[in-house]
């Protein structure tokens, strides 16, 4: 309560009116004063408490708040404000009471407006304004002057100021790196609008990509590292470019699809080649393509696809007839339970999918009969032509 | 009566499951046939119901836990039809007469029973034909009514026999 000082009800060089409040009553700590029913007002430096029938004011300079609390009102109390306070400045003019151990006053809002007066006290106190103005400070308002140059670094408040301080940083932080972000969306942005501009040209050919749009493009590139852009003058046709790539594949994996039993899936096809190729990755429909020119450009391997259109790389020599017959030799070892397409895949060590494909490739040749049941599909031998020719 | 003997196929579960490929298939349809005709022709079986059908003991093995599915049946049952062995009751397919043997074929039994026994020219009621004692060794004995009369029809357009209705009894001379 020692903090309050007597001053006029006038307020200083640039001062401004916060908010206020009326039916204000102060407490000492925890124990009621006489200063009651009075009149708050909030400004951007002080709290000034006035009587009505009162002509000046008691002041309490924000500097001194180091933390407000709110205490919920109950049936016979009303809500309060708590106002931990820090020591007061020994050039501070009297006040009312010379002397208290709390350091700690209440207000308590009788009518109400307790939390909405807390977000603004508190909002004042965030700001700090009285800070700026004890630099520019006129002679006059000394009342408010803090000793300058000294920071407190102990107490709840000099806490506080830590953690502000410490909070306000990450938020530049945070808002630096985000402004780097948004320099390179930015430039993103234009990259993307550029080579939208351009294909679109190439696609029309209505009008010739101008000699600046390529420069532009291409220093955006440079800038993301990508020296040598694939295009389609350093590679040619479309056409060249897939026929070089079904030469390189069909060389890289000419082997590993012999040791596979001369049959691959394209996902493998995809994902070998691409490990083989290490950085400078192909897209699918590119290994896709490749490998439909492979049988044109004459390749030891070649694309095949299966009815159920199931696609695989085969080598050219693979003999089929072979692999239809280990297929039914498999299935006759499982006459009694059927042979699932897992079965098969075990057997013979082959992915799920193609063991499934050679399954019904040897029941389209009418080698083996399907059966469907809560089991799932299994197929058995083709006993209804090996048994009636018995 | 001795059991009826079912054939290899139905202990082989692939025979429960319509095969896609087109040859096969056609065998599996003709062992269907035969299964089906023997089976009829075994327990005396002149009329399917469809709906019915998938609980009959022919259509389903549960020794192996295999049945026709509907639409299985549904193919058989026509194939039956298209080969002159079923002829359904209504155009909804619902019900069909099966013949194990053609109408024809049962009507030439039933003429050379009739000559066999002297009957020309004397009229026999259609109940002394498939359930009278005197035919009791015949395929014929037990033999589907509407098929019975089908039979007789057949004779009547070959000029063998002339059907003829007591009202509540039905009778048949044979020429």
């Amino acid at each position: 309560m020692d903090r309050w000082y007597w001053c006029d009800s006038s307020l200083t060089f640039g001062e401004i009116v916060a908010t206020t409040a009326k039916s204000i009553r102060l407490y000492d700590g925890d124990k009621k004063t006489t200063f009651e029913d009075g009149h708050l007002t909030l400004t951007n430096q002080r709290l000034l408490w006035r009587h009505e029938s009162q002509s000046s004011s008691l002041g309490l300079h924000l500097g001194l708040v180091a933390l407000v609390e709110e205490e919920p009102g109950g049936f016979t109390s009303s809500p309060k404000l708590i106002l931990h306070l820090a020591m007061p400045s020994p050039s501070q003019p009297a006040g009312p009471v010379t002397s208290s151990h709390n350091s700690h006053i209440k207000l308590c809002f009788k009518h109400g407006g307790c939390s909405s007066f807390h977000q603004v006290l508190q909002k004042a106190l965030t700001d700090q304004e009285w800070e700026k103005l004890t630099v520019q400070a006129s002679p006059k308002n000394h009342q408010t002057k803090r000793p300058a140059g000294k920071t407190i670094h102990t107490g709840i408040l000099g806490i506080e100021r830590a953690i502000q301080a410490k909070q306000e940083k990450t938020n530049q932080n945070i808002s630096r790196a985000f402004e780097d972000l948004k320099n390179l969306m930015d430039l993103a942005k234009d990259m993307v609008a550029i080579s939208k501009s351009i294909s679109s040209k190439i696609k029309e050919r209505s009008g010739e990509v101008s000699a600046d749009d390529t420069t532009q493009f291409r220093s955006y590139l440079l800038s993301l590292g990508i020296d040598d852009p694939v295009t389609r003058e350093t590679h040619g046709s479309a056409m060249n470019y897939h026929h070089n790539l079904a030469r390189e594949i069909a060389n890289a994996l000419e082997t590993p699809v012999k040791e596979a039993g001369g049959v691959m899936l394209l996902s493998e096809v995809y994902c070998r080649i691409n490990r083989a190729r290490g950085l400078q990755l192909l897209s699918p429909e590119d290994v896709i393509n490749a490998c439909q020119v492979m049988k044109q450009s004459n390749q030891s391997i070649h694309l095949h696809t299966f009815e159920s259109g199931v696609q695989v790389v085969q080598s050219v020599g693979l003999d089929q007839e072979k692999v239809m017959k280990d297929t039914v030799e498999a299935l006759q070892r499982y006459e009694t339970t059927g042979m699932s397409a897992g079965d098969l895949a075990r057997e013979c060590g082959l992915p799920l999918l193609l063991a499934q494909e050679r399954l019904l490739q040897a029941e389209s040749c009418a080698e083996a009969v399907r059966d469907e049941s809560s089991q799932g599909l299994r197929f058995y031998p083709n006993l209804f032509f090996t048994r009636a020719a018995q | 009566m001795t059991e009826f003997e079912w054939p290899w196929q139905y202990s082989f579960p692939p025979f429960f499951t319509l095969q896609p490929n087109a040859d096969v298939r056609k065998t599996q349809l003709d062992a269907w046939c035969s299964l089906v005709l023997g089976w009829a022709r075994k327990n005396n079986v002149g009329q399917i119901d469809v709906t019915g059908a998938t609980s009959m003991v022919v259509f389903r093995n549960d020794s192996i836990s295999r049945a026709l599915p509907a639409d299985g049946i549904r193919v058989v049952l026509d194939e039956l039809a298209k080969r002159g062995n079923l002829e359904w009751t209504d155009k909804t397919k619902r019900r069909g007469y099966i013949f194990w043997r053609s109408v024809r074929e049962w009507g030439q039994q039933i003429y050379q029973w009739a000559q066999d026994t002297s009957r020309m020219n004397t009229v026999c009621t259609l109940f002394e034909i498939n359930q009278g004692d005197e035919t009791a060794g015949q395929e014929f004995h037990g033999l589907d009514g509407d098929i019975l009369i089908k039979a007789l029809r057949a004779l009547e357009v070959a000029g063998k026999a002339e059907l003829m209705d007591f009202g509540d009894n039905q009778g048949v001379k044979f020429l």
